[in-house]
């Protein structure tokens, strides 16, 4: 080929990023040839192709087909007298709803504050403890889904999109500052992400460990739902249950394998605005030890809020150097050390590279009323790249 | 008919067809949200006019034809949300769409098997970020943290694993060139 001959990849270029979903269409492309629109059609087809292999499943074409069908399905005119008493229901039930919202408003001075303040020491000083975390979302209209949802039977199974991504990672802690993250990726391979109590790391599949004196620098650039993720910082989170939270006295409740457990129920004020809206925690009654922690209604994205869970698997001792990322390295692993200053060029470096985003018109409203304000961090590549 | 006999037939096409129309309507739209919103768009044109529907002659296009021209319509309204849209690239969509639709197979799923076995043959070097970015839904910033890559090489690793994959399906006789142009 000589080099007057056209590329033809070049022209095409510019429009295979726009199928990942992350550059909008180019506005002055070059003028594509038929044979070229053709190749590119074959891509997008491909590209659907791909969506639908990996992202459908029986339950999700459900809800399609059942949208449709629903939309199609003529409702019969609702007499008048069930109008009259459907009105007079709703009207009891929105002065019942304003009691109850009354009634929760007012300050709790109970013994709650000192009986959390037991749980609260007993994390500081507890010793090593392994949880699973457990995700299931729920969607603004009250459906349900969880993880177990059933993927069609010759597909691998779904990694859902989100902070999903997190289910079935399992959690370390050990004292109130040290923890690591063992979350699965595909093809069994394994991201470690982890604090030692002074220095944050993060140990991946492939590439080098990254290592950084900066407490929170490897929260991020893997998941950008971690940056509002309240496991990340446990100690910090049930403080803030503390304070930023408005405590209900404590219950004692049996769990599901007849443990008695003490349970807390802390419900967001308005200081705490980006925090779940409610954090439930079910304790050991002598100890203190956390059993089980559910944060609920966490705004994660534009139309999904969900539900996380942390459960208690037990308390085996775990190696010394367990919380540093040498025990999940390879002996010869290259280490990066990130700095402040990678971190700030890679701020710097995001928020050029951020593409402009816009609500979809339709549902502006809708998106108005979900979204949270932005992330400190998005999932760029990590500082020190 | 009554109308619930043809809400009844009108049902098992709309599961029948959902799997193909998606993909059509993926093709052609670059959000989840916009595919979804004409699928159901087109769905709901298709029962007004279901009475008109030739009943002699297949469904799958028909609704095809209902859907590209809400895909035209939905691209004058709003370029930014779409792949590349004309006249020409929706009827060459339509085409491939159909070459699969009648393939041997009760299902759609049963239909596009062959890309199983090609995302199989795949190397694992372009498995890999093609898996991360589909399947995980991560995207091209997050995969180069986790494969240790820069942003623009996972975009390219991306692109090359479509290209093998189209390869391997034109090989079994899918994404085949139409007949040659007059």
């Amino acid at each position: 080929m000589t080099s007057h001959e056209p590329q033809p990849e070049e022209p095409l270029a510019a429009w295979h990023g726009c199928m990942n979903g992350e550059d909008t269409p180019p506005d002055d492309a070059e003028p594509l040839t038929t044979e070229q629109r053709r190749q590119l059609a074959d891509e997008q087809l491909l590209h659907a192709l791909l969506r639908g292999r990996y992202c459908d499943t029986e339950a999700s074409a459900a809800k399609l087909v059942d949208r449709v069908l629903h939309a199609i399905t003529p409702r019969p005119a609702r007499p008048l007298w069930f109008r009259l008493v459907r009105a007079t229901l709703s009207s009891a039930a929105a002065m019942v709803l304003v009691v109850i919202l009354i009634e929760l408003s007012l300050p709790r001075t109970s013994s709650a504050t000192s009986d959390y303040d037991r749980v609260l020491s007993a994390f500081m000083t507890e010793g090593d403890r392994t949880y699973s975390l457990q995700y299931a979302m729920q969607s603004l209209n009250g459906d349900a889904e969880t993880e177990e949802t059933p993927a069609a039977p010759h597909r691998p199974p779904m990694r859902p999109r989100g902070p999903g991504r997190l289910h079935g990672a399992k959690l370390y802690l050990r004292g109130g500052n040290q923890y690591v993250f063992e979350i699965q990726l595909p093809r069994e391979k394994t991201l470690w992400i982890g604090q030692d109590g002074r220095n944050a790391w993060a140990v991946r599949p492939q590439g080098a460990v990254l290592f950084s004196e900066e407490r929170d620098a490897f929260h991020l650039p893997f998941f950008e739902e971690m940056t509002t993720l309240p496991l990340i910082d446990m100690r910090d989170t049930l403080h803030a249950a503390k304070n930023g939270y408005v405590l209900d006295p404590p219950k004692r409740v049996t769990m599901d394998d007849g443990r008695g457990a003490e349970y807390f129920l802390a419900r967001r004020n308005q200081q705490a605005a980006r925090r779940p809206q409610r954090i439930e925690i079910w304790a050991d009654p002598q100890s203190g030890l956390l059993y089980r922690v559910v944060f609920s209604r966490m705004h994660f994205g534009q139309t999904l809020c969900r539900q996380l869970r942390m459960e208690y698997l037990n308390g085996k001792p775990l190696p010394e150097n367990w919380f540093t990322y040498q025990a999940h390295a390879p002996a010869n692993a290259n280490v990066k050390t990130v700095t402040k200053q990678d971190i700030r060029r890679y701020h710097h470096r995001r928020d050029r590279m951020r593409p402009h985003r816009q609500p979809p018109r339709q549902h502006h409203r809708q998106w108005e009323e979900r979204r949270t304000p932005p992330p400190p961090v998005p999932d760029s590549p990590p500082p020190g790249e | 008919m009554t109308d619930n006999l043809a809400q009844s037939i009108f049902s098992v096409l709309v599961h029948e067809n959902t799997g193909m129309l998606m993909t059509f309507l993926r093709a052609s739209v670059r959000k989840e949200a916009l595919a979804e919103d004409l699928f159901q768009e087109t769905m709901i044109v298709a029962w007004k006019r279901f009475g008109e529907f030739d009943r002699t002659r297949p469904f799958g296009p028909w609704l095809r034809g209902i859907a590209r021209n809400l895909v035209l319509a939905s691209y004058r309204a709003r370029k930014r949300d779409m792949l590349l849209c004309s006249e020409e690239v929706l009827e060459h969509l339509d085409r491939r769409v159909e070459q699969i639709a009648r393939r041997p197979g009760d299902t759609w799923d049963e239909k596009i098997a062959a890309l199983d076995d090609c995302l199989d043959a795949l190397p694992e070097d372009y498995r890999e970020p093609l898996e991360l970015h589909y399947r995980d839904h991560h995207n091209t910033h997050t995969i180069s943290g986790l494969l240790a890559m820069s942003r623009e090489a996972v975009k390219k690793r991306i692109q090359r694993a479509r290209s093998k994959l189209a390869d391997c399906l034109k090989r079994k006789n899918i994404l085949t060139d139409p007949e040659p142009s007059a």
